[in-house]
């Protein structure tokens, strides 16, 4: 796998998730706890995201959730964010986040 | 609705009535949630309160999973209550602690037994190592029983709700209570089939532009639907599923889920991922998926390159456009399956036909996106909506049910809040953006002219986000304590309503506790006539933005430590020591500042 490591960020009034996925040495910390992680899942999640577009925010909405999620591999940082306006298939990442 | 003798069952059963009709609430209580903003505010503000109010619509986008959710928690709610009820007539403390909630738990099930020995001794069990009179224990089973009788009807009836709202539109039947069909009408549950059904006409309608395969599968759904009169009966949709699981995996794998969630891999033959293959910015791991996509695609098609001419492959490859052209019917055909479940529930034709009475360009798209949207924006969302038609501005109140039902009131005061701090600034006719402010946090929106393609949006770098939400959060929660003080209760009433603890926003409050008591005149009025632009004019500048930091630097380092399965509660609390400490000093620093300006401005006048 290409990818050194991966983190999330995703905010609500009522919580705030924190991932860090350490790819190189399969392991994941979820809000402070760690546990194992396969390629399979990573895979899984780079499928989901790999078309979305950098950014999608919308001012014009108040409370409501903000995601981030930054890719690293050996050159560079994809950096993916998002303010109460969501690629058409965040259910499915907010699937992948909740299987974790 | 049954009369009961209780006015604490009374009051839960109309909160459950209430939750599945509550435009109905809301527009009834609206006048009254006025004279609360009235009374906090002042009646210098009761035009604007007034004005605003009546410039908003509040939306309850529930779907019959969210009904479903509200009504176990409603049920889970009541129980708790009569547990208290119970350990208070018994003389116990009661406690949450899931040992003596399993207790109860035994009482009640011995009870629906009739097992009154085991019950007794369910009761002693409750006891633990107190002190008991078993005499006294059997006498107040005559009072305990007709409690534990007030679940059990409670729980009958919130399972019809759930059984209403779980049956297909054609088994509805009279077998069903009428009371609850009327009220229920037009809740019910199409979810799943609607998207399926909507999914594989999108795809029928293309399927001769398909490899074999997949024309072959989709033909064979064709030939099943033309079998029945109605797509939305249960058999057609027990045969689909039997079908599915033996001949469509391709359809799946290919076009993605169901549900519209994902796309599968044709996706990676849109011009997006086209694009992002030309571009040499575009990050390995992107190429590489796109890549391997492409070639699984050829894999479950059974199309082996290696076997087959340049020519005969690019026939085979989907065309750019054909798949840009199926993905947009694919995002129509979502569109239309929830557009067909908001038009079956009365909840959501009511929301509409209010919404288009105020604002006319808004339709079932908008409507129905917006829906679709507020599944993953958190429970409630306050939105500016503003089209090139000459009206005024409008307010969108979005809430969800089921997160915290005990916090309703302050759920929808919040918001409300949100939305009267929100002031758009003048713009012109040819304008394409809006702006403005929301008590700290900016403001920036499209003006919605009809077209598709929206200009892009410049955002400040600095956020209030943090400060604004802070700050409402502690303005919402005194307006609601006032307001229930005062008798005035929106969907939560005296026994099943909290204040405190709906965000995790009010964690942050002794960051700026002291600044808000000290400054709170200034504070509100500000959040009214110009934002934190106004504050800084008011306050120290400098300060109002180290402050800002302040919170936004508290909040991203300590935001995961609290909702952290596994907290350091010392380093927490050095954190937290560190932030209060520079936060006293912020203060310290402001009201100098303050106090000097009054001094500069007292000579000012005077000289």
């Amino acid at each position: 796998m290409d990818i050194n490591s991966i983190k999330i960020t995703i905010k609500n009034m009522y919580q705030f998730t924190n991932i860090q996925i350490d790819a190189l040495n399969k392991k994941v910390n979820i809000n402070g706890k760690n546990k194992d992680i396969t390629l399979e899942k990573i895979e899984q999640l780079l499928g989901i995201i790999y078309l979305w577009k950098n950014e999608y925010i919308d001012n014009s909405k108040i409370d409501g959730e903000s995601f981030k999620i930054e890719v690293m591999d050996n050159e560079t940082v994809t950096t993916f964010k998002g303010k109460n306006k969501f690629p058409k298939n965040y259910n499915a990442f907010k699937k992948w986040v909740g299987e974790l | 609705m049954k009369n009961y003798d209780s006015e604490d069952t009374k009051e839960f059963y109309q909160f459950l009535d209430n939750l599945i009709r509550p435009r109905e609430v809301i527009n009834k209580k609206i006048p009254e949630i006025i004279e609360a903003f009235v009374d906090y505010y002042g009646e210098e503000m009761r035009e604007k309160i007034t004005d605003k109010f009546n410039n908003a619509i509040i939306l309850f986008h529930i779907m019959p999973t969210q009904i479903k959710k509200c009504c176990q928690k409603a049920s889970d709610g009541f129980k708790m209550h009569i547990y208290q009820k119970i350990s208070n007539l018994l003389g116990l403390e009661f406690r949450l602690d899931p040992l003596f909630i399993d207790k109860l738990d035994n009482v009640y099930l011995s009870y629906l037994e009739k097992d009154n020995k085991q019950m007794i001794q369910d009761i002693i069990d409750l006891y633990d190592m107190q002190e008991y009179d078993i005499s006294e224990i059997k006498e107040k089973i005559s009072q305990i029983n007709p409690l534990l009788n007030d679940i059990d009807d409670f729980e009958n009836h919130v399972q019809k709700y759930i059984e209403i709202m779980s049956i297909p539109i054609d088994q509805i039947n009279e077998s069903y209570d009428d009371n609850i069909l009327d009220d229920l009408a037009g809740i019910l549950d199409i979810e799943r089939k609607t998207y399926k059904i909507y999914f594989y006409l999108a795809l029928i309608k293309q399927k001769d532009t398909f490899p074999k395969p997949i024309k072959d599968s989709l033909n064979k759904v064709k030939t099943l639907m033309d079998k029945y009169d109605s797509i939305y009966s249960s058999d057609f949709h027990y045969q689909l599923n039997l079908l599915e699981q033996k001949d469509l995996k391709i359809i799946e794998k290919i076009f993605g889920d169901l549900s519209g969630e994902n796309d599968g891999l044709i996706e990676s033959f849109s011009s997006i991922a086209t694009q992002l293959l030309k571009d040499e910015n575009t990050a390995k791991w992107i190429k590489k998926q796109i890549m391997q996509n492409r070639q699984e695609y050829l894999k479950t098609l059974n199309i082996n390159i290696d076997e087959i001419d340049l020519q005969t492959l690019k026939n085979i490859l989907p065309k750019e456009e054909d798949v840009d052209n199926l993905l947009d019917l694919k995002d129509t055909a979502l569109l239309l399956a929830v557009k067909e479940i908001y038009n079956s529930m009365e909840l959501h034709v009511k929301n509409l036909r209010d919404l288009k009475a105020q604002f006319p360009v808004y339709d079932e798209d908008y409507y129905a996106l917006d829906g679709l949207n507020s599944t993953y924006l958190g429970w409630q969302i306050t939105s500016v909506f503003k089209a090139d038609d000459g009206l005024k501005e409008k307010g969108l109140i979005m809430i969800y049910q089921g997160k915290s039902i005990k916090h309703l009131d302050g759920t929808i005061i919040h918001e409300l809040n949100h939305w009267l701090e929100t002031t758009v600034y003048p713009y012109k006719e040819e304008d394409e953006i809006f702006n403005g402010y929301c008590g700290f946090d900016e403001m920036i929106g499209h003006i919605y002219k009809g077209e598709e393609e929206k200009p892009k949006l410049k955002h400040k770098e600095i956020s209030y986000e943090k400060f604004n939400e802070i700050i409402n959060e502690k303005i919402t929660q005194e307006i609601v304590q006032k307001m229930h003080n005062n008798g005035i209760y929106i969907f939560n009433f005296p026994n099943y309503s909290n204040i405190k603890g709906s965000s995790d926003y009010e964690f942050y409050n002794f960051l700026i506790d002291e600044f808000y008591h000290e400054f709170k005149d200034i504070i509100i009025k500000s959040r009214q006539t110009g934002g934190v632009e106004k504050l800084k004019q008011e306050i120290d500048g400098e300060s109002i933005e180290q402050l800002n930091e302040i919170i936004n630097q508290c909040s991203d380092n300590i935001d995961a430590l609290i909702d952290s399965d596994v907290t350091d509660y010392n380093q927490l609390a050095n954190l937290l020591t560190e932030y209060k400490n520079i936060s006293n000093l912020l203060f310290q620093q402001i009201k100098n500042k303050q106090t000097s300006k009054h001094k500069v401005k007292k000579l000012n006048n005077f000289n």
